[in-house]
């Protein structure tokens, strides 16, 4: 453990709060399990039933801290931020990426569908934070061309020969190639 | 030559205006190249109603160039001039506007701007000018050696020939490390009207160098030890610098960072806002990370533009050596490259900087690369155009030049008009491929006027047809070609902003330069928060669409055309950088993305010492803008400016895929609407609706009497009864 991270004579609740921030601030969740093996770890609690002492500790911080908050991941398992260094949107990006990568792409192509509106470069899956492989990129693209729930995903090819991603729920098929075409190529060139 | 300035009388009374004002140097420096001689005028007696830049550009040739007189006469004036904003703390104040009658617009030269960024601006105003005006011809080649109020006519016989870089270093070696300089290169002095001026390496102004050539004008040198005073409260302004700061999002006002972080709500893949975690500026000296570019971190604004990234693609991170720019700007848009495959390759230096069209310079040229578009030799055909176009001093007229030259040779043009002899002296397997060895044939015969291709694309785009016999419209109706009107493209037209972006395009005689509209509709936000701003500024939230997804005229758009073009002149009159204002939205979630329409009032307010609400500064911006008006009017010799000057392309009309107006995917105009705008343009502007030119009331309503007199004794009023 990071001896930076906490102050070792500060409370309990305190403890765990620099700890999440810590986490927050350098672009990560930390989940229940790294908080519990951190804070045995530093404070090596002499209660016999730690586990319970800390899950109400942390209880406990979460109500103290408003920036503190919990997210339960689909398998169960809880990862706590801080809303000091990280919003809502960036860690529940996090949490998904956690889960089944497909489920985080096609729900960002869907949200930048909608909301933008526009496409979104296949690359960008492979830059931060999702940091995925091309090839891992490519293999969920195949299967979501199978899969039912993902019929909507969709993709379009700029003439710079870039892939771009869309939702058919919420662009038409040309007017994604149009913008697609305008982000890739068109605003380059009218800079 | 020395010339002295000064005398002890003009000086008492500068020195009691300006204890009035802060901003304001306090003097516009003129001199005569025909007579050698030089002298000042008061700043605020003649220009303060006009702030600066543009403003006092826009009145020197309203009050001293006579309709008629040509770009080359030695009666042309060229006007460089600053604002009050020049030289002080404030963000993004590093434009110099530079005003002249304009060699390239087409079929006969009218008034236009040129904006260079650089240290040219703080260093006239350290020097004590707000604006150099220029007349007259020299007998002999010369540059112009201002050493605070010392001022000298040098003989430049030795550098002309030069390009402007061993121009500028041989200027600063005579006035020291601290000098400015600004030159042109040969192009300039060939009085190719595609030609520029630079200073501060790369940092230039297209159009203006065959003016500075026909004076016989090598260059302007400036050393400026003064400061400029600031009229308020030093805590208040320390305040307000800092608020400003706050609102700033990267190159172009994009307010989303392109990729998601941890500090962000938003990204948009489409921003100028490249910096980010895991990003490294990869030749540095010792690769530099940008970190994530959390907003509040004030220190760190200036690693959230990257435009090597941006125009270049993710490999030009391993190029990029560091951020460039103007006095005063953390958002150092001119990326700084090391490259260093082209040094053996085209005996070029392997670092270059520049930015959007400058930086895109060499590889518009081809229409393909033998890599790909996104390939080594791509960047490397960007370094080539950038060595020898900002030394030879090549202006691209906004890339028109690019796209002029790929049609002539691809459809013919070319082949059929030169003769055998000349059409083989260039390698055409060598474009034809994308060899940017290929740029060395060609850009020192365009600044040489070198054979009747160079002579010809040197002319710029409307001189050009017309010496081709090419009827403008062919390229009007081209879609590709994105040219506009009299000699030059569009400039943020249709697609950025639909019928905004069209109103703007109609009213100048060159490219437009206006950004107000699309930093806004580019800035980044989703499509909901930028209707909730655009009500909140414009009235509406229908004054803006989804790109690509236009809907019908409204008056709000009209508003949104009308404040685009006010903030413009306003910002080229006060040295603020249109290119990144103006502040409406900011990259700050507690306040709701907003940024502050006011915020050039209260920078104003706080220097001067004369304080302007927002609305009473917007009506200094719409003299200026209508003294533009009315300078175009007088010298068309026309009040007809609907029917012929206010005319679009017809390739704004038309759709490649034949898309109908109004349908999504497409930046297709329909006609009647384009009529509409027009109509509601003029309505917000006070303007006759049949003939486009402002009525006598309008110009009265923002103190240009003397101008509609002037213009009513022409006949170049609308009839309004």
């Amino acid at each position: 453990m990071n001896s930076n991270i906490t102050d070792e004579g500060a409370a309990p609740a305190d403890a765990l709060a620099a700890m999440i921030r810590h986490c927050s601030k350098s672009g990560r969740l930390i989940s229940e399990f790294e908080l519990r093996r951190q804070f045995i770890e530093q404070h090596q609690p002499p209660s016999t039933d730690q586990d319970t002492d800390i899950l109400s500790t942390l209880a406990k911080t979460l109500q103290q801290y408003g920036d503190l908050h919990e997210l339960p991941s689909d398998d169960g398992a809880r990862y706590y931020y801080s809303s000091q260094d990280m919003t809502q949107a960036y860690a529940l990006m996090l949490l998904k990426k956690l889960g089944d990568p497909a489920r985080l792409i096609a729900e960002v192509i869907r949200q930048s569908s909608a909301s933008y509106p526009r496409p979104v470069p296949l690359d960008m899956f492979t830059n931060p934070p999702f940091d995925l492989t091309r090839e891992q990129v490519v293999d969920c693209l195949e299967r979501m061309t199978v899969e039912e729930e993902y019929r909507d995903i969709s993709s379009t090819t700029t003439s710079a020969s870039t892939i771009f991603l869309y939702s058919t729920l919420h662009l038409e098929p040309e007017y994604a190639s149009m913008l697609a075409e305008w982000f890739d190529v068109g605003q380059l060139e009218n800079p | 030559m020395p010339c002295p300035i000064w005398s002890a009388v003009e000086n008492r009374k500068e020195r009691r205006a300006m204890a009035k004002y802060g901003g304001w140097a306090g003097k516009v420096l003129h001199v005569d190249l025909s007579t050698g001689r030089s002298w000042t005028e008061d700043t605020i007696e003649r220009y303060k109603d006009y702030l600066g830049g543009t403003g006092i550009g826009y009145k020197v040739m309203w009050d001293e160039v006579p309709a008629g007189t040509k770009p080359h006469d030695p009666n042309n004036r060229i006007i460089y001039a600053v604002g009050p904003l020049a030289g002080t703390g404030v963000p993004c104040n590093g434009r110099t506007a530079i005003t002249t009658l304009w060699p390239t617009c087409w079929p006969q030269p009218l008034v236009a701007t040129g904006h260079m960024g650089g240290q040219f601006a703080a260093k006239l105003k350290y020097a004590g000018y707000d604006a150099i005006v220029i007349k007259g011809r020299a007998d002999r080649p010369v540059w112009l050696s201002i050493v605070d109020q010392k001022v000298e006519i040098q003989d430049a016989r030795r550098l002309w020939g030069q390009g402007i870089r061993n121009t500028t270093l041989a200027i600063s070696q005579i006035l020291g490390p601290e000098a400015v300089v600004a030159a042109i290169g040969p192009a300039g002095e060939n009085l190719v009207p595609l030609s520029n001026v630079m200073n501060s390496v790369s940092h230039s102004a297209g159009g203006i160098g065959s003016v500075m050539g026909s004076k016989n004008l090598k260059a302007i040198g400036i050393v400026g030890t003064g400061s400029v005073r600031i009229a308020g409260d030093k805590g208040e302004w320390e305040k307000l610098i800092k608020y400003h700061l706050s609102l700033l999002g990267a190159n172009n006002q994009h307010v989303v960072p392109s990729e998601p972080q941890p500090w962000a709500e938003l990204y948009n893949p489409s921003t100028r806002w490249k910096g980010g975690k895991g990003r490294v500026w990869g030749a540095a000296p010792r690769p530099v990370a940008t970190g994530t570019c959390e907003p509040h971190n004030l220190n760190r604004i200036a690693y959230r533009t990257n435009s090597a990234a941006f125009f270049l693609g993710d490999e030009a991170w391993q190029y990029t050596v560091r951020g460039s720019g103007c006095t005063s700007c953390p958002i150092r848009c001119h990326a700084v490259i090391k490259v260093p495959s082209v040094s053996a390759k085209y005996g070029i230096p392997d670092v270059g900087q520049n930015t959007c069209a400058g930086l895109n310079f060499g590889r518009a040229f081809f229409k393909k690369f033998p890599d790909g578009p996104r390939g080594q030799t791509n960047i490397e055909a960007c370094m080539v155009g950038m060595h020898l176009a900002d030394d030879l001093g090549i202006w691209c007229n906004y890339s028109q030049l690019q796209r002029d030259f790929q049609k002539l040779y691809y459809e013919g043009f070319i082949k059929k008009k030169l003769s055998e002899t000349e059409f083989r002296s260039y390698s055409w397997d060598k474009y034809e491929k994308g060899d940017p060895a290929f740029l060395f044939e060609l850009l020192p015969r365009i600044a040489a006027k070198d054979g009747e291709l160079a002579t010809a694309l040197g002319l710029g785009t409307g001189y050009l047809l017309e010496r081709w016999a090419i009827p403008e419209e062919t390229w009007g109706k081209d879609h590709e070609m994105a040219y506009w009107k009299m000699g030059h493209p569009k400039h943020h037209s249709s697609e950025d902003a639909g019928q905004c972006g069209v109103l703007i395009n109609l009213q100048y005689n060159r490219d437009a330069q206006c950004h107000s509209h699309c930093n806004f509709v580019r800035n980044g936000l989703p499509l909901s928060i930028q209707k909730r701003l655009a009500a909140e500024i414009w009235g509406s939230p229908d004054a803006v669409d989804a790109a690509g997804a236009y809907t019908r005229m409204h008056p709000s758009k009209a508003r949104m055309a009308k404040w685009s073009v006010l903030r413009k002149e306003l910002h080229d009159s006060l040295s603020l950088c249109n290119w990144m204002g103006p502040w409406i939205a900011s990259p700050l979630k507690e306040r709701d993305y907003r940024g502050d329409d006011s915020i050039e009032s209260m920078l104003y307010s706080l220097t001067t010492g004369d304080r302007k609400s927002r609305q009473e500064l917007d009506q200094v911006a719409e003299r200026i803008f209508l003294l533009h008006r009315a300078l175009t009017i007088r010298d068309m010799k026309t009040s007809q400016m609907r029917q012929r000057h206010d005319v679009a392309p017809e390739w704004i009309f038309e759709d490649p895929k034949d898309k109908a107006p109004f349908s999504k995917g497409t930046i297709r105009m329909d006609r009647k609407d384009i009529q509409v705008a027009i109509d509601m343009f003029y309505e917000e502007m006070g303007w006759d609706r049949a003939t486009g030119a402002p009525t006598s009331k309008a110009y009265q309503r923002v103190g240009l009497r003397d101008v509609a007199a002037e213009l009513g004794r022409r006949n170049l009023l609308p009839d309004v009864t």
